[in-house]
């Protein structure tokens, strides 16, 4: 299969998409403040510059989508619409996400965070959540 | 506060577009500014600044040295590239304006040129592809988003969401602009547009359909720029740049922020209205960066035109529209369906109202008038207020 492009860490992503091709999802917090961020070299909340990594609970809820009707990939070809969008994580840092398996997706549901690595390099996908309520 | 600028727009100059002129973006660059020196009665010898401004996907990158030689000038005072995305061109004229402020340079041309349509290839192709993929953001593509189109549609889906609309004022924004096309020669789609023929158009990135959507287009837009003084005697009537400001906002992606609506205008109209002392209620009209249906409705809550959740009012019943009984709002069909030749659109068209020579389509008042700019994903903004030399000479 063809896999869609998988970003290229820069120093600021480094730790996010090294945990990532490794199968996890994690995120940095702030050693000063305790603001979550995604990738980060300096803190926006307090200008500090240090963190300790953390693994993110995978969970999240769908900040905004959009189903896109062209494929610009070979990878997405065969399987339009494409649904992507933005996921806000439980813990606060965002990012763009593919979605899927069975919908419908609306903005504010919850989702979960589904991990493929394709030759060493991780893809985080989300899927339909549990409801609130629902057993674990 | 920032101080008042004294610089005016004495010349404006095109080349090409359209979607069939493949002449490289450096050759369209030339011509413009050559066209530009002579709607202003000078040789292009009087010119001597750059500022080049250019689409940060250029394959065909127009740099200062080449266009410099290109024409013929020599002894610059300023050559310059200016890229913050779509909000380069407003950006490029800012740094023109300044420049001759202080007399630093006399005569600036500013120049945007691109040729994203090679004959052949599906208009999807020009503007659809991967820009480097690097770090967080290049998720983007992981996530399928590719093109403009898929990330303003995450602006627009959450902001429908938010305000419980429905795409019917989205269809408004096009069907307005659509009907002010019809009254430029120069513009890509001038065939009236219902509100049936805007839903029956095919999804591009949902919410936005095929009318939401700019009109790629191979051109080259120029202006020149020279102080208040010097553009008395213009051949054209002066256009004065009243106030200019940029406004990048970078918000946090994360909870209790909204990357994704957040819009520069916001920071950029409260330093343009304070060093002004207008305000919203003083524009006669708006020409906005409208690559998408959705930036005209953001800009105007950014800039305190609507509260939030309310633009649609100043396209309700055609308000913004030819006749209408509201402020026009892109009267030369814009991005939408005029041409994209990203933030150099919106100030062309300010530039004809502004002089009166805007044809048909000219708006009885338009001595004051915002020109907004946006770039990336609502990342960079640039907007400037310029006036007629009739209200403000």
């Amino acid at each position: 299969m063809t896999v869609p492009p998988i970003p290229d860490p820069d120093p600021a992503s480094a730790h996010f998409f090294a945990s990532l091709d490794a199968g996890k999802l994690s995120l940095l917090r702030c050693l000063t403040c305790a603001t979550p961020h995604l990738a980060a070299l300096t803190c926006d909340a307090c200008d500090g510059d240090r963190f300790r990594t953390e693994r993110a609970s995978g969970r999240g809820v769908i900040h905004s989508l959009t189903r896109v009707h062209m494929a610009h990939h070979p990878a997405f070809a065969g399987q339009l619409p494409v649904i992507g969008g933005i996921v806000e994580l439980a813990e606060g840092p965002r990012l763009f996400a593919p979605l899927i398996g069975d919908g419908p997706f609306a903005i504010g549901d919850e989702v979960r965070c589904e991990i493929r690595v394709h030759d060493g390099r991780g893809i985080a996908a989300f899927c339909a959540g549990r409801k609130l309520g629902e057993p674990v | 506060m920032a101080r008042r600028l004294d610089a005016s727009i004495i010349g404006l100059g095109s080349a090409a577009l359209n979607r069939i002129d493949t002449r490289p973006a450096a050759e369209l660059a030339r011509a413009a500014v050559r066209s530009a020196a002579a709607d202003a009665g000078l040789p292009v010898s009087a010119i001597d600044g750059l500022v080049i401004c250019r689409t940060s996907a250029a394959t065909d990158a127009v740099l200062g040295l080449d266009l410099q030689r290109a024409l013929g000038l020599s002894d610059l005072k300023l050559n310059r590239i200016a890229l913050c995305e779509g909000a380069s061109a407003l950006a490029s004229i800012q740094t023109a304006a300044l420049a001759v402020s202080t007399g630093l340079a006399d005569t600036v041309a500013c120049v945007f040129a691109d040729a994203p349509l090679k004959l052949g290839a599906s208009m999807s192709s020009a503007f659809g592809r991967l820009k480097t993929s690097v770090g967080l953001e290049g998720l983007r593509y992981t996530a399928g988003l590719f093109g403009g189109a898929a990330v303003y549609a995450l602006s627009a889906q959450r902001y429908l969401a938010l305000h419980g609309l429905g795409e019917d004022v989205l269809a408004d924004v096009a069907v307005t602009t659509r009907a002010w096309a019809a009254l430029n020669p120069s513009a890509s789609f001038r065939k009236p547009l219902t509100r049936t023929d805007y839903f029956a158009g095919r999804y591009i990135a949902e919410p936005f359909r095929l009318f939401d959507c700019a009109a790629p287009v191979n051109g080259a837009i120029a202006v020149l720029v020279t102080r208040g003084d010097r553009a008395k005697d213009g051949v054209q009537p002066a256009v004065p740049i009243l106030a200019s400001a940029e406004g990048h906002p970078g918000t946090p992606d994360r909870r209790d922020f909204d990357r994704v609506l957040t819009h520069g205008g916001a920071l950029a109209a409260k330093s343009m209205f304070a060093t002004t002392g207008l305000a919203p209620a003083d524009i006669d009209m708006c020409q906005f960066y409208d690559a998408f249906s959705i930036s005209p409705l953001l800009a105007l809550e950014a800039y305190g035109f609507h509260p939030p959740g309310e633009a649609h009012r100043a396209y309700a019943d055609g308000a913004a529209g030819p006749g209408g009984n509201g402020m026009p709002i892109n009267t030369g069909g814009g991005h939408l369906s005029g041409f994209y030749l990203q933030g150099m659109t919106p100030v062309m068209e300010a530039i004809l109202q502004a002089r009166g020579a805007a044809g048909e389509r000219q708006c009885a008042k338009a001595g004051t008038i915002l020109i907004t700019n946006d770039g990336g994903r609502f990342d960079y903004h640039a907007g400037m207020i310029v006036g007629s030399a009739e209200r403000w000479g």
